[in-house]
């Protein structure tokens, strides 16, 4: 199992780079907007990027974002519950 | 004489002393000095800015005052020393105007059709696929793009700036959205005191632009919804006996204007109220083959909306007050988010419209591909909004053939100083996400009396019978369909539903899209060169 974005809830811009990586997303729980801060931001694009996370590449994303992996998991539980995320194949 | 503005570089100092048609509302301005001309349309409606402020405003550059004022106008600068337009155009799009500038050639028009015919004089017209799909949903954004590559439209709020010399232009928005949100005062937190003082806002705001048009024969429009209600009761508190409202009425969408309704609150407050019945024209009884015109994209002409403004020309009425915005106004409080971020909010309208309407059941897998995608989205400016989107940019539409019979649109709920009222709105409303409208306006009942608490219906029932009713024309249409050409439907799904005796086109909300996208098809095939 891994998590892939779900495309039908955040949109990655160019013009995101102007706002400092920070986004809107739509929360299925709410109906809702909520905004994506930065560090959620950088997770969402290595996601979307490497076609998905799975445990294996956890590490490495963990690495690569300079993000502590505790709070990384954290992100990625809450981003899942809100429906930003999604399992895929 | 002339009805649209027209303006062509072709002409010397782009035919500003002829291309702006006398009005009654709002009056032309015109400054002349050093060479400069200023020129155009202005109203204030807060004192911010008077008319003798305007030079010294462009002289100084300081047009950010100008935008973020609550006035209605369309003005021209031309700099002849320095070889330099300015167009600067309100930020409720009260005048839309639609522009080219090609190879140093600039046209100026408030008729997208009149822009287009000189652009073919030329140049061959190019399909902006965004802007087609934008238009086919009515997905409204703030936008310099249109149907057509060579033809761009001034967005809300906007300057369009043009180094003549160097055949350069730039569009800049000068609505200051941060300084809106962040001085959004207290919340309320009684609600009884919280919609008395709304209205007591509308009345102001009601006021201050009744005071423009006192020498003007007035109307208000009237449904048995409560935002037009809400601006004829204010109205009607100043002008009294001297204002009659207006109001269209239909058998087929009795449910959306209830005669009754509208009847009893203008007997309850002493409106004086004539209808136009607009039945025959949401009927599709004519035939639509002949009665369409190639330069009305919107086949304005045949409906019922003309009818009605064609009535109230005939009334010499000069000012019509509306409701527009009525509903966004309500939900003022949560417009942070997505106003700040306008280009990823078009994304989740049109991901709504995916889940509701079913994108798949209209376009073919490419266009769908395309309307969800990053690249529509990441190819668009940002000009951002404080008066509601979706009330001001559809308006683009109907414009022209209000303008020209000289009836001007006022809009009361687009002034910014009723939106950050509406801000204060105590938590415990903002909770009852469908019912706010609802649960403030019934702490007015002197002036909604409780039978106008029913629930109400939008218009999307006349819209049904135009498959059935125009099928010679539709299958036309889809014959020949330039829609399909160019890979954006499968033309032979739709001709399978039009010969169904059940099918999509029984959704109400699928056929309001199938009659837009049948006008467009029709357009195109005959405009396209």
């Amino acid at each position: 199992m891994k998590y892939v974005v779900n495309k039908l809830s955040v949109v990655l811009l160019d013009q995101d780079k102007k706002r400092g990586y920070s986004t809107v997303a739509y929360d299925h729980k709410t109906d809702k907007l909520m905004s994506i801060r930065p560090k959620e931001y950088s997770i969402l694009k290595y996601i979307s990027d490497s076609d998905g996370l799975s445990s294996e590449n956890i590490e490495s994303m963990v690495l690569k974002l300079h993000i502590d992996a505790k709070e990384a998991e954290i992100i990625v539980s809450d981003l899942f519950n809100k429906g930003i995320l999604e399992t895929g194949d | 004489m002339i009805k649209q503005i027209f303006l062509d570089s072709y002409f010397q100092d782009f035919n500003l002393e002829y291309g702006l048609p006398e009005r009654s509302f709002p009056g032309k301005i015109d400054y002349r000095n050093e060479g400069n001309i200023l020129t155009g349309y202005f109203a204030n409606y807060d004192g911010l800015v008077e008319p003798d402020n305007l030079p010294g405003l462009f002289a100084g550059n300081n047009l950010s005052k100008l935008v973020n004022s609550n006035s209605d106008f369309l003005l021209f600068y031309l700099e002849k020393k320095k070889n330099r337009l300015r167009i600067v155009l309100d930020q409720s799009n009260s005048i839309p105007c639609f522009f080219s500038y090609l190879n140093g050639h600039l046209v100026v028009s408030t008729q997208f059709t009149k822009v287009t015919e000189e652009v073919k004089k030329n140049t061959k017209l190019n399909v902006n696929l965004d802007g087609l799909i934008t238009w086919l949903l009515w997905e409204w954004h703030a936008t310099e793009k249109t149907l057509f590559e060579e033809i761009k439209v001034i967005p809300p709020g906007c300057v369009v700036d043009i180094d003549l010399d160097n055949k350069k232009l730039k569009i800049e928005s000068l609505v200051d959205l941060p300084g809106f949100l962040e001085n959004t005062g207290e919340l309320y937190t009684d609600e009884i005191a919280f919609a008395e003082d709304w209205e007591k806002t509308m009345l102001q705001v009601v006021a201050d632009r009744a005071e423009k048009i006192l020498d003007k024969k007035t109307t208000c429009d009237l449904s048995s919804g409560f935002d037009c209600t809400l601006v004829a009761y204010s109205l009607n508190k100043i002008l009294g006996d001297r204002l009659v409202c207006n109001s269209k009425v239909s058998d087929v969408t009795r449910e959306e204007t209830d005669i009754n309704i509208m009847n009893g609150f203008a007997q309850l407050h002493g409106i004086k109220l004539e209808t136009v019945d607009t039945t025959k024209f949401d009927l599709f009884e004519a035939d639509l083959s002949t009665a369409w015109n190639k330069n009305d994209p919107f086949q304005i002409a045949v409906t019922g909306f003309e009818n009605y403004i064609r009535i109230l020309e005939g009334k010499n009425v000069k000012v019509q007050f509306t409701g527009e915005g009525g509903d966004e106004s309500y939900s003022a409080s949560e417009m942070d988010l997505p106003e700040t971020f306008p280009g990823q909010n078009s994304f989740f309208v049109n991901v709504m419209y995916f889940k509701k309407l079913g994108l798949e059941r209209l376009f073919t897998k490419e266009t769908v591909d395309f309307a969800l995608g990053k690249d529509r989205f990441n190819s668009r400016a940002e000009y951002p909004m404080i008066v509601p989107i979706s009330s001001a940019i559809p308006t683009e539409n109907t414009f022209w053939r209000v303008w020209e019979k000289d009836i001007w649109m006022m809009n009361p709920f687009f002034d910014t100083r009723l939106i950050a009222f509406a801000r204060r709105m105590p938590e415990s409303i903002k909770g009852k996400k469908q019912d706010r409208k609802l649960t403030v306006l019934q702490n007015l009942p002197e002036v909604f009396p409780k039978e106008m608490f029913v629930k109400k219906y939008g218009r999307e029932a006349a819209f049904l019978g135009f498959a059935k009713k125009q099928k010679k024309l539709v299958l036309e249409i889809l014959e020949n369909s330039a829609l399909a050409k160019m890979g954006v439907i499968n033309k032979n799904k739709f001709l399978q539903m039009v010969e169904s005796e059940k099918s999509d086109l029984d959704d109400p909300e699928f056929a309001i899209v199938f009659q837009t996208m049948m006008q467009l098809d029709w357009f195109l095939q005959k405009n396209l060169n």
